[in-house]
């Protein structure tokens, strides 16, 4: 019998085999069935399989059924351990992390400790003895600690031996859960750690402050008399706190017992507290001056140290000593000491109130670093205070919003790019992650609210995260440069004005108004910040040609490079709605915006209002059952804010007492008499009122159209019945005081629609046939459910949509080659005054930067020199050259070099004969716009320098190019 | 950088330090005052609604619900906030100036 013969027989016996089972089973299937119809399972159908099937493809069944069923239990055990195990995965790393940082602290300790006792016979004991006793102290804060005490009771004698590894403890001992990645956050908020007054009886707490405080503040980890002295005075202030607080407590009832003392209204005066208690915080508040004062001292002299020893050059001593009192100085004195103040106080709660506030702390924690960026910054600015940030309705809240995710996004859109640009991903990914990157660059004025703009944020991010995992790219990219140039967000060239065709959006606009028309002498105020910006008035007068720097002129101290038309820009004229349609989406991306001359014929319609009407911004979500339960919805909300009509504003009003068909009709949104009858709206667009009392509809792409009687809904309409959908034209305007009941209306727009799109039907989400009544569409809008994450990206994709935007909207260069020369050379004047203004703003040694609007006197000096010695750009270069160029009291010459420099490197523009230095300034700024050289540019050429080493580029000017991009991206010169 | 640290980095002279550290004291500050905003909140809740928070935080629920809450619970939570912040600000000031004084 052959091998083959012998495998044919065993197949045949296996058929046979399986056909003998699936008669059996299938008995048993009969059976089972009479007995209970719906007990199949899914095994049994395994064997139920047609007879015609071969061996292989049953066999192929089978396994494939059996993986399919393994895998399925797999990953709901993995599920299930994994979600009973999670917080215990959380502790653990934890707990290991501390412990490894712990475990270091104390090495460095021994280390310390044995270097004493190797010096000789002359080591001091004392400290020694200090050390052992902070790693006594630290050893008690080991997380295994626990067991660390039975463990020393039975064979350890050893400090290394009582401090347990990991390793060593098998189970957890506190419910902590903080994630790992919140180390540097325990020390104030670890809700694991013992209670504070718990903590200072025992010492612990102060031990284990000094071991933080020791590593910023004392570098050979002893404390010094100012540091002891100021833990005493918290001790002592927050001890005497405490005991008036739980005096008060005994002497008042329930509510009112710490309100007293921290809450509002009854917020006790600092004149009303104790004198002991007054005289206390004043004694810690001194010690905290005194202990940061000696911390600068010490400082100083490492600084003078290493500027002998040449690791620091002379000039950067105050910039080292600035960064470090920006840094180091105000972690240890400003933010750890109130930290620690602060979990004083929290123990004058009762235990309850304790607990829930390490619950909210915790939560605060362990969000989103992105979501917890937003909340941090709304609650320092105190912006939620008066924007409702987090309730993401109403003008205000957008308003801040606006601001914050705008920022936000900035930041996670920084560090995307940093990532896509150092990585070689496969092609799909890399276009998706463009996508990514380009959509992350939002505003938050292109959504409805705060909260979808999160929502867009969150996934966004996570979807990013997903393809950097698919790819194997976990690693952090860290090309500074590159994620700073996202970080540019919003300040790229196109947003910044030097572009023609570009509105004015800033970011304290909730909405758009109807497209103002700048008109080609429109003035442009410079140096205003974006949300500082207010319309300026028709008075505003144009200005004079450019001219010549003013040599001599007072005024030209300040703005030395400023002529007097300066400020002025001349705007292209917004004619289409294309135009306008591009500028918004360009605009809200400028950080800068240029302020246009609002057109007030075109402004939004003003309602009528009453004397003492309240505005309430309030806005509903387009109805998917239509433009008429839209107005319901609208109707409903407004009958909730204003209980009493008589104080809404009087169009508010008029929504009130009409009927939700009407209001459709009148507004445009219904049109019966016509063939494409009903607006087409999608998903996410509101109807609402601003915060004006102004009726407006803002769409997907976050366009905002002010609704009146006289201007309607002006979208897209469509015919639900006929499939053909028109872009409402100028002949189909609403008339006026539409009564739906009358058929005379309209009558006369019953041709067919003009302007019918022949593109319109390629479009995937506009059936070709709509019939209302299987999608539960009404005839008075066409709804448009998009549910993915491009519905949430108003501004990519979907904005061409439109017919009338698929247009190919002109490049950079086009437009900029559209730029007279009168433009370039304010825009040229413009930007170097910005980097003078930066350069050489004050500094503000208090809270760091600089103060806007504020020179030094450094720099009248040098503007001066400059002037009485007509400096040439040749000059110049040649005293920089020669090592001439410095700082000193006679003027900033190092810094203004180096800036000029810059912009050679940048330009690779040679100084003309003779050309003066702020000649040449200009020249080389008007080439950079023309040539659209952003700091993109000048990275590939500082990186290009590096590989060629053809351009030598020294650190200062480095620090110098960097600074002054620093200015572009927040206004600060670093 | 972006417009927010810009924001911070006004406030607290933040914007010279590596943008890691920035982010870092960000989220202490944010974290201090909204500590300082809790304890006087919590005061003013009920036993009740001291409950319903506990178990709004259980539930692990968006900042924003949370926040509503707040606003429902604390009428003067918006006010607290704005004093928390200005007086970590003014604090912040008081000492940054005094330790700069000569």
């Amino acid at each position: 019998m052959t091998v083959e013969s012998s495998n044919n027989k065993s197949r045949e016996e296996i058929l046979a085999r399986i056909e003998e089972l699936n008669s059996l089973i299938k008995r048993e299937e009969d059976v089972i069935r009479k007995r209970d119809s719906n007990t199949k399972t899914p095994e049994m159908s395994i064997y139920t399989t047609p007879k015609a099937k071969s061996l292989d493809e049953q066999l192929d069944e089978i396994e494939s059924n059996a993986r399919t069923s393994i895998a399925r239990n797999a990953n709901e055990m993995a599920d299930k351990a994994l979600e009973g195990n999670q917080e215990e995965i959380d502790n653990a790393t934890l707990r290991i992390n501390q412990f490894a940082t712990i475990k270091d602290e104390i090495d460095s300790l021994k280390k310390k400790k044995q270097d004493f006792i190797d010096s000789g016979d002359s080591f001091d004991q004392a400290l020694v003895d200090q050390i052992d006793k902070q790693i006594e102290s630290l050893e008690s804060l080991n997380p295994y600690s626990t067991k660390k005490e039975a463990v020393d009771t039975q064979d350890t004698n050893t400090q290394e031996e009582k401090f347990l590894t990991p390793l060593q403890v098998d189970t957890p001992t506190i419910n902590e859960s903080y994630a790992s990645s919140e180390k540097t956050l325990n020390d104030t908020f670890n809700p694991r750690e013992k209670s504070v007054a718990e903590a200072y009886e025992d010492g612990s707490l102060l031990q284990k402050e000094n071991t933080e405080e020791q590593e910023v503040g004392n570098s050979e980890n002893i404390k010094s008399p100012e540091l002891i002295a100021l833990e005493e005075a918290r001790t002592l202030y927050a001890s005497k706190q405490k005991e008036f607080l739980d005096n008060k407590r005994k002497t008042q009832n329930g509510i009112n017992k710490i309100r007293d003392f921290f809450g509002l209204g009854k917020k006790v005066k600092e004149q009303d507290l104790p004198e002991e208690l007054l005289s206390l915080k004043a004694s810690y508040d001194q010690k905290k001056v005194v202990y940061g004062k000696s911390l600068i001292a010490s400082y100083i002299e490492e600084i003078e140290g290493k500027v002998r020893n040449g690791e620091i050059p002379e000039n950067q001593k105050d910039e080292t000593l600035e960064i470090f009192m920006k840094g180091d100085l105000f972690d240890e004195i400003i933010v750890k000491e109130r930290e620690s103040l602060l979990a004083l106080q929290a123990e004058t709660l009762p235990a309850k109130e304790k607990g829930i506030l390490n619950e909210a702390l915790d939560r605060y924690l362990k969000l989103k670093p992105w979501l917890r960026t937003v909340i941090s910054s709304a609650l320092i600015t105190g912006a939620i205070a008066t924007t409702g940030a987090f309730t993401s309705t109403g003008a205000a809240g957008a308003y801040l919003g606006t601001k914050i995710a705008r920022g936000v996004a900035s930041v996670y859109a920084g560090k995307k790019l940093g990532n896509a640009a150092d990585s070689f991903l496969e092609k799909a990914t890399s276009k998706d992650l463009a996508r990514l990157d380009d959509n992350a660059r939002f505003n938050m004025i292109d959504f409805n609210d705060f909260e979808n703009a999160l929502n867009y944020a969150e996934k966004s991010y996570n979807r990013k995260i997903k393809i950097e995992q698919d790819t194997k790219r976990l690693r952090i990219i860290t090309k500074g440069a590159i994620s700073l140039m996202a970080g540019l967000g919003t300040s790229e060239v196109i947003g910044k004005g030097i572009l023609p065709n570009i509105s004015v959006l800033n970011e304290t606009t909730e909405v758009h108004t109807p497209s103002p028309k700048i008109s080609p002498d429109t003035p442009v105020v410079k140096s205003i910040p974006a949300d500082s910006i207010k319309p300026i008035p028709d008075t505003l007068q144009t200005t004079p040609p450019p001219d010549a720097i003013k040599i001599g002129d007072n005024t030209s101290i300040d703005r030395p490079f400023e002529t007097t038309d300066s400020i002025a820009i001349k705007s292209p004229t917004i004619e289409s709605p294309e135009d306008t349609t591009l500028i918004q989406k360009e605009a809200v991306t400028t950080n800068e915006p240029l302020q246009p001359k609002i057109d007030s014929a075109q402004t939004a319609p003003k309602p009528e209002v009453q004397s003492t009407p309240i505005i309430k911004p309030l806005s509903v979500e387009a109805d998917k059952l239509g433009a008429i339960e839209t107005f319901k919805d609208l109707k409903e909300k407004l009958s909730a804010s204003y209980p009493d009509p008589k104080l809404a504003p009087a169009n508010v009003r008029e929504i009130l007492a009409s009927d939700p068909a009407s209001l459709a009709i009148k507004y445009g949104f219904y049109s019966p008499t016509q063939n494409a009858e009903s607006a087409f709206m999608q998903e996410g667009e509101q109807l609402g009122f601003d915060s004006k009392g102004n009726l407006y509809f803002k769409d997907s792409n976050g366009t905002v159209d002010y609704l009146s009687e006289n201007k309607g809904f002006d979208g897209k309409m469509i015919d639900t019945d006929n499939s053909t959908m028109s872009q409402k034209t100028e002949s189909e305007t609403l008339p006026k005081s539409i009564d739906p009941n009358k058929e005379s209306i309209s009558t006369q727009n019953q041709e067919p629609p003009k302007s019918v799109d022949p593109n319109i039907e390629t479009m995937e989400q506009i059936p070709k046939s709509i019939d209302p009544n299987e999608v539960g569409f009404r005839q008075n809008m066409f709804y448009s459910k998009d549910p993915d994450l491009d519905a949430m990206t108003p501004n990519t994709e979907r904005v061409l949509n439109t017919a009338q935007e698929q247009q190919t909207p002109p490049s950079i260069n086009e437009l900029l080659k559209s730029i007279n020369e009168d433009t370039v050379h304010s825009l040229a004047q413009q930007q170097i005054n910005k980097d003078i203004d930066s350069m050489f703003q004050k500094p503000n040694f208090i809270l760091g930067g600089s103060t806007p609007g504020t020179k030094t006197e450094e720099w009248a000096r040098t503007l001066s020199f400059m002037q009485e010695k007509k400096l040439t750009a040749a000059h110049l270069f040649e005293a920089q050259d020669a090592g001439m160029l410095q700082n000193s009291d006679k003027g900033e010459f190092f810094t203004l070099g180096e800036y000029a420099r810059s912009l050679k490197y940048e330009t690779g523009l040679e100084p003309k004969e003779g050309e003066l230095l702020n000649d040449y300034l200009i020249r080389a700024q008007e080439y950079k716009i023309k040539n659209n050289i952003t700091d993109k540019e000048m990275i590939k050429i500082i990186d290009e320098a590096d590989r060629d080493k053809k351009i030598k580029i020294s650190e200062e000017t480095r620090q110098k190019i960097r600074a002054r991009r620093s200015v572009d991206n927040d206004g600060v010169y670093n | 950088m972006n417009p927010l640290l810009k924001k911070i980095g006004e406030e607290f002279g933040l914007s010279t330090l590596p943008p890691e550290k920035q982010e870092e004291l960000l989220t202490r500050i944010g974290g201090i005052i909204y500590k300082s905003v809790l304890i006087r909140a919590l005061d003013q809740m009920s036993e009740s609604e001291q409950d319903e928070f506990d178990k709004l935080l259980d539930q692990d629920k968006d900042p924003a619900e949370i926040f509503s809450f707040l606003q429902e619970k604390v009428p003067t939570i918006e006010t607290i906030i704005k004093e928390e912040s200005d007086a970590f600000k003014k604090e912040t000031m008081d000492t940054m100036n005094r330790i700069s004084e000569e």
